[in-house]
């Protein structure tokens, strides 16, 4: 019984809560916005699963991540954008527009197939996936492509479709926020998730931030007038 | 040097070239025109059908017999393929309609070592095609012919014994006319050796000029002219099926066939293909056409045949098809494709390859890239293009902030929005018609959106960007 706990606790696929599994040895050393809050970051989760609704900086908090990611020269793969994209906005962002593909599949089934295959052969960074309802075996799948290919899939879905837990690495629910995002993590493999925080996006973001309210500052030392 | 020529007579190439893997009816070709079995299996011949035999005699003998009507232009393609594949072996070939080859083969000798070693080459490369095989050399065309056809299959280049075995061949076995033999046997001319024992003057004198070319030809006297065959620049083939297919992915067999004669055909000239067109002719239907296209181009018959399965699952057959051709008209040089050693991990594809994979089963239109264009209006400065088309990294700065979604068309915004950056004019495109004047503003709603919105001239507002 015990060589039975043990051999999963190697694997990885139980974990207890007072002990914390190492982390592979990171593939960038580049940082990323989320580190000091969830453990690994966004860098180390294979699958990370995105609850926001659309336009509060879903994207954004990604973009750093997806420009870090394609420093080896693979691909970036948009499969079933809302909208569509504009590469102003990636390109100003650090990413080469030469190495991204967009997808307009015509249903569900075809954007997950596509999904898979540019997970699985290993010439794609990073994956952006929107789609609603995802069953448990369609992302385990996804997780073994990602795994084969050394890749990242990012699972964007609209808030309203938290309906059951998937076997994701990384489960973060966005919310808009005046200096950023607030950021509920429902999930992080290997790890107790933090209590919501607040990402302040304002030194990457400094014009999609509300305005401070004016606080008087302590550096002003008022000057009376010499009578 | 002698000339010396190898005649190979092909005598039941239709039924060669139907696509059967195991035998389990007898099968007879029929032609049509005289009502005569012309062609037939080993089943069929154990059942006790010969050629020459009529329909009804045939059908007799056996009730399951199939029936295929005798179409010699199939006959004459695959001819063609057969020089097409001992073309890298030999090189003068003629063709002689519509079921024989010619080959002039005194020059390639001395190139294989004399005659033995030649002969093995050119056997071994005829048996992976698994047809059925009558030859024989002869000294003249006519000779090789006259042996060949007659089952000598004689493999010699002793002009002796070659011209004996001529001489002794029965006028029957010989092309000239049938009423032409008649005549000669009323006057007790039964072989050939009896007209070439004859001086030609003398035969001039008794027969008619048909004749005399005929033996004059036969015995190398004369000269015979012969065009030699030059190999084609594309691949087109067409596959007739024993049987009619009705599902889509059973089509895949068939096509696998076609597929490894394609990897051949490539593979020998060095090159890539990049689009198979496949016309499957469908009963009491127009003939259906399918295109696979590959980005990178390929020759391997697997990834074809990848590629090829992921256009079948989407196909539709509203009719049975019983035959399919495969044309490619494309075709490029192979470039070496340097990958990093270093890198590692590799995947088993490249970039293009997964872009023929994903084009296959999404559609062309369903893949796009992403390209800046040197223009302020936001509409242009950013648009889909064709993945892969621009190569060159796009290097200027991009001034200011945009967002990472467009709305295409543009919303009214018709929300309560505060402000929070902006003015940003925008005016220009005066000159191709499509000229802008707006004001744009970064706004967040009460959702927390933020939102690109502009304002006309006209006091309009717009929402046109997400900044997502």
């Amino acid at each position: 019984m015990n060589n039975l706990l043990d051999h999963l606790k190697n694997k990885g696929w139980i974990w207890q809560a007072d002990f914390t599994r190492p982390l592979p040895i990171a593939k960038q050393a580049v940082p990323d916005d989320l580190d000091e809050y969830v453990r690994g970051g966004l860098k180390e989760h294979a699958l990370v699963e995105i609850h926001s609704q659309i336009g509060i900086g879903e994207i954004r908090l990604l973009l750093p991540r997806l420009a870090a990611n394609g420093q080896d020269h693979r691909l970036l793969v948009w499969i079933a954008p809302p909208h569509q994209l504009n590469g102003e906005c990636l390109h100003r962002a650090g990413v080469d527009l030469s190495q991204v593909l967009i997808l307009h599949p015509r249903d569900g089934k075809d954007a997950l197939w596509a999904a898979e295959q540019c997970l699985k052969s290993g010439t794609c960074h990073s994956v952006l996936l929107w789609h609603g309802d995802m069953e448990v075996a369609q992302v385990k799948r996804l997780q073994q492509a990602c795994q084969q290919g050394q890749a990242q899939l990012f699972l964007l879905r609209t808030a309203q479709t938290i309906a059951q837990s998937l076997p994701v690495s990384l489960s973060l629910q966005l919310e808009a926020h005046a200096e950023g995002l607030q950021i509920k993590v429902n999930k992080c493999r290997g790890s107790w998730p933090p209590a919501p925080f607040i990402l302040n996006m304002r030194q990457r973001w400094p014009k999609l931030c509300l305005p401070q309210p004016a606080q008087p500052s302590a550096n002003v030392i008022p000057l009376h007038r010499a009578s | 040097m002698m000339p010396l020529w190898l005649y190979l007579d092909f005598p039941s190439l239709q039924l060669d070239t139907l696509y059967q893997e195991q035998a389990s009816h007898p099968v007879i070709i029929l032609n049509k025109e005289h009502n005569q079995v012309i062609q037939l299996n080993a089943l069929a011949y154990h059942h006790g059908i010969r050629v020459g035999m009529g329909l009804g005699s045939a059908a007799a003998l056996h009730k399951d017999l199939q029936v295929i009507e005798y179409r010699q232009e199939l006959e004459a393609a695959k001819l063609a393929e057969i020089a097409q594949w001992l073309y890298f072996v030999t090189s003068d070939i003629a063709f002689w309609s519509p079921n024989g080859l010619l080959l002039r083969i005194q020059h390639m000798l001395s190139m294989y070592g004399g005659l033995p070693s030649y002969w093995q080459a050119l056997k071994d490369r005829l048996s992976p095609l698994k047809l059925s095989i009558g030859y024989a050399c002869g000294t003249s065309p006519l000779g090789a012919r006259l042996l060949a056809r007659s089952g000598h299959n004689l493999i010699s280049q002793d002009p002796e014994l070659l011209r004996e075995k001529v001489s002794l061949c029965a006028l029957e076995q010989t092309d000239l006319p049938q009423s032409m033999c008649q005549k000669l046997a009323r006057v007790g001319i039964r072989h050939l050796k009896e007209l070439i024992n004859v001086p030609p003057g003398e035969l001039a004198k008794r027969f008619d000029s048909q004749l005399v070319t005929y033996i004059g030809k036969l015995q190398g006297t004369f000269h015979h002219p012969v065009d030699f065959y030059h190999p084609p620049a594309t691949f087109n083939q067409y596959l007739e099926l024993m049987y009619e297919i009705d599902s889509s992915p059973i089509l895949l067999h068939p096509i696998k066939r076609l597929l490894s004669d394609l990897e051949r055909f490539l593979r020998l000239r060095d090159k890539l293909a990049t689009v198979l067109e496949f016309r499957f002719s469908q009963r009491d239907s127009d003939a259906l056409s399918l295109t696979v296209s590959s980005a990178q181009g390929e020759y391997q018959a697997q990834q074809w045949q990848a590629l090829v399965s992921l256009k079948l699952e989407t196909l539709v057959l509203d009719q049975p098809v019983y035959g399919i051709q495969l044309a490619v008209t494309h075709m490029q040089a192979k470039e070496a494709q340097a990958n990093d050693l270093f890198a590692g991990k590799q995947g088993q594809m490249n970039h293009r390859q997964l872009l023929s994979l994903l084009q296959a089963r999404l559609g062309t239109n369903a893949v796009s890239g992403l390209q800046l264009r040197d223009d302020f209006r936001p509409e242009y400065s950013s648009s889909y293009c064709r993945p892969f088309e621009r190569l060159e990294k796009q290097n200027w700065p991009v001034p200011t902030l945009r967002p990472s979604l467009l709305l295409a068309p543009h919303r009214p915004l018709n929300e309560k929005v505060s402000l929070l950056q902006g003015p940003e004019r925008i005016q220009t495109g005066w000159w191709d018609h499509q000229a802008i004047d707006r004001d744009y503003f970064i706004a967040r709603n009460i959702q927390g959106q933020w939102l690109w919105v502009y304002r006309t001239r006209d006091n309009q507002w717009y929402v046109q960007g997400l900044f997502s």
